[in-house]
């Protein structure tokens, strides 16, 4: 037997290619091409260019609505008076405007409209990498409890009175934040015997309970301490508000954003492939493991120095990456900056509606942002639910 | 010219999957490894595709140590298709195509007119061209394995490892996947398939590979290979290997469950597939 099977293989001349031919017939009508095919296809002009188009409109709208977000508010300012205090200040020209005009532009609005504009951005960013590390889309740092936990970090060091811990305790209360999010979800997934993947659902009740505890824990320590208005402190921290932030809040926001979010930046390629699945991202040289911690923990970083100038801002995070991916698709590359670009935007426009709609009384720049976000993340999630 | 593993041992929780495997797997040609279920054929494809590390032993490639290369370098080298159920069904065909790319570009690297038409290659090949711009999560099991394999090919490995092809695939989509893995090996792939279906096996492999609890039982041409006792001996089935009266290969008929007592079941493994409360789907 073995013999004749042998004999047959031998006597085929094509090998195995025609050995099984019988089968091929009736030959399926998509039959493959051959690998030769590959020379003679056209190639395609390069794809990046609409990407790029986006990236430098929404570039100028955002150069745009810094300004003219900075002309908003009680005290009349024109745009050619924001050009002029910032030419001033850069070194270009001699002070034109009147000393307070140009505090209200240069020490008032323009660091607070920056610092949104910085932690928009990097809420986006962080938001757009945790839900593809985390394979998520109802990931961001809000929902998984960072925010809550970075809150308690910062307001811990402001009670202690040591001011320039701020962003490292936030930091600290993020990280921990994250670790017991996913610890907690894992071993809820784990429990219902789905191994340690990690359903997107269970996820985010983790970060429920995990923010409601940190949260709480903020609310308490605002209250043991606090001196005046805690009430206001502790709504400022649970629903972020941008009031009194200066210059200072832009430097460590915009530190952060930038040694954070540059790698982040640099890991497109890296969290396309996690798109694919542990071991698909493995398969393609991706040292899984090791790319999750950095990522999460840079995530979480970043996050930290967020919250220690806006306290917990939610739904940025979760809505902007969501909005772009519909114009751009998943790719990261395009992605990330994009998701930045928009989140400064849009939380340069939430806050300036935060801080002008009820004038004199300020609205924390949160409820704007869960006005508009938790539809939208209703909506997300009633979508998960269906194809999970 | 081969993939030569030796003493490759893996465990997981305490538990050896990979028992000290030593093979050679021809280039040029496809090996199918064949086995029952937890024999340790997907984790040994893992192994080789470094997802997971083993704990010992030694995987060389034509000489040359899988090992002790970068972990991009051996993605250009070894591209493993999976059943990935895991895969974003957001990814249209052509994006998932182009993530086989991810080994060659840097982090700052662009696609090039050479990689796009590598991309567009591979789904040619696979016949997936016509639907690049659907979306994965609406495409038949046929036509996501296709994509799998099209990513696998645009890696420009020299190594392609595939993960149960022919898993939930009707019959005429078997073959075309079985036809392709084959047309790769004939153009110079070294190809392992890990293969559930022994006529598959018998009708396409150069060479075939039996796991069973983690070690290699048999290894050869397939026509030597699986003999009547091998196939009762490792799956515990009575069958009888015929001439297939078209192709002159061997065709396994299988009867029934053994009559004689089956090969018994690793307690550890029983143990491992112990009942787990199933969700109705």
């Amino acid at each position: 037997m073995t013999a004749a099977g042998r004999g047959a293989n031998a006597a085929t001349p094509a090998g195995r290619g025609g050995a099984p031919a019988p089968y091929r017939d009736p030959t399926p009508p998509e039959a493959p091409a051959g690998l030769d095919t590959l020379a003679a296809l056209p190639t395609r002009p390069a794809r990046g260019g609409r990407a790029l188009a986006w990236g430098l409109l929404l570039a100028a709208v955002l150069a745009a609505s810094v300004i003219v977000a900075v002309t908003i508010g009680p005290a009349p300012i024109a745009p050619s008076d924001v050009f002029a205090s910032i030419a001033a200040h850069l070194g270009f020209g001699e002070p034109t405007l009147s000393t307070i005009r140009d505090g209200i532009v240069w020490e008032l609005r323009m660091p607070r409209v920056l610092t949104a504009a910085v932690v928009g951005a990097g809420l986006a960013l962080c938001g757009a990498v945790m839900q593809a590390v985390t394979r998520n889309t109802l990931a961001d740092p809000y929902l998984l409890g960072l925010s809550s936990g970075a809150s308690v970090g910062a307001v811990v060091v402001i009670v202690l009175g040591v001011g320039l811990l701020l962003p490292l305790a936030a930091f600290a209360g993020a990280l921990a934040a994250l670790v017991a999010t996913l610890g907690l979800a894992m071993a809820a997934s784990a429990r219902s015997g789905r191994g340690a993947r990690l359903d997107p659902t269970t996820t985010v009740l983790a970060g429920i309970a995990v923010s409601s505890v940190f949260g709480a824990i903020t609310s308490l320590v605002i209250f043991w301490s606090a001196t005046g208005d805690s009430y206001r402190e502790i709504l400022n921290w649970l629903l972020g508000s941008l009031a009194g932030t200066d210059w200072g809040s832009v430097a460590i926001s915009g530190a952060a954003l930038v040694v954070v979010g540059v790698p982040l930046l640099a890991s497109a390629r890296t969290l396309d492939a996690f798109a694919l699945g542990e071991a698909g991202a493995a398969a393609l040289g991706v040292h899984v493991a090791r790319s999750r911690v950095l990522l999460l923990g840079g995530t979480a970083l970043l996050t930290g120095a967020l919250v220690a100038v806006s306290g917990s801002i939610g739904f940025v995070g979760l809505v902007l990456p969501h909005a772009v991916r519909l114009v751009t698709g998943p790719g990261h590359r395009a992605l990330l900056p994009l998701s930045a670009l928009a989140g400064a935007i849009f939380l340069v426009w939430a806050d300036t509606a935060a801080r002008t709609l009820f004038d004199p009384r300020e609205l924390p720049v949160g409820i704007i942002t869960a006005l508009v976000g938790g539809p939208v993340f209703a909506w997300l999630l009633l979508r998960t639910r269906r194809t999970a | 010219m081969s993939l030569d593993l030796s003493r490759v041992r893996f465990d997981r929780a305490g538990r050896t999957i990979i028992d000290g495997v030593d093979a050679t797997l021809p280039h040029g040609a496809l090996t199918a490894l064949i086995g029952p279920n937890g024999a340790g054929k997907s984790t040994l494809l893992h192994l080789i595709a470094a997802v997971e590390r083993a704990r010992d032993g030694e995987l060389r490639l034509d000489g040359r140590s899988l090992d002790g290369m970068r972990r991009r370098e051996r993605a250009r080298i070894v591209a493993l298709a999976e059943q990935q159920a895991e895969v974003d069904g957001r990814l249209t065909v052509e994006a998932s195509v182009a993530l086989g790319r991810t080994p060659h570009l840097g982090a700052f690297g662009v696609a090039g007119p050479r990689d796009r038409a590598i991309i567009d290659g591979a789904l040619a090949a696979v016949g997936a061209a016509e639907f690049a711009q659907r979306h994965l999560d609406s495409l038949s099991g046929g036509e996501r394995q296709r994509v799998t394999l099209a990513r696998a090919i645009a890696q420009e490995p020299t190594l392609l490892l595939a993960d149960e092809p022919t898993n939930h695939l009707d019959l005429g989509s078997q073959f075309v996947a079985l036809d392709l893995l084959a047309g790769l090996a004939r153009d110079g792939l070294t190809v392992v398939a890990a293969l559930h279906d022994l006529s598959h096996a018998a009708a396409y492999a150069d060479h075939v590979v039996v796991l069973a609890s983690g070690r290699v039982v048999a290894a050869g041409p397939p026509a030597e290979v699986l003999t009547s006792e091998l196939v009762h001996d490792v799956y515990g089935v009575r069958a009888e290997v015929l001439t297939h009266p078209l192709t002159g290969r061997p065709l396994i008929a299988v009867a029934s469950a053994a009559t004689s007592a089956p090969v018994p079941i690793p307690l550890s493994a029983a143990a491992g597939a112990a009942p787990t409360p199933h969700r109705g789907s």
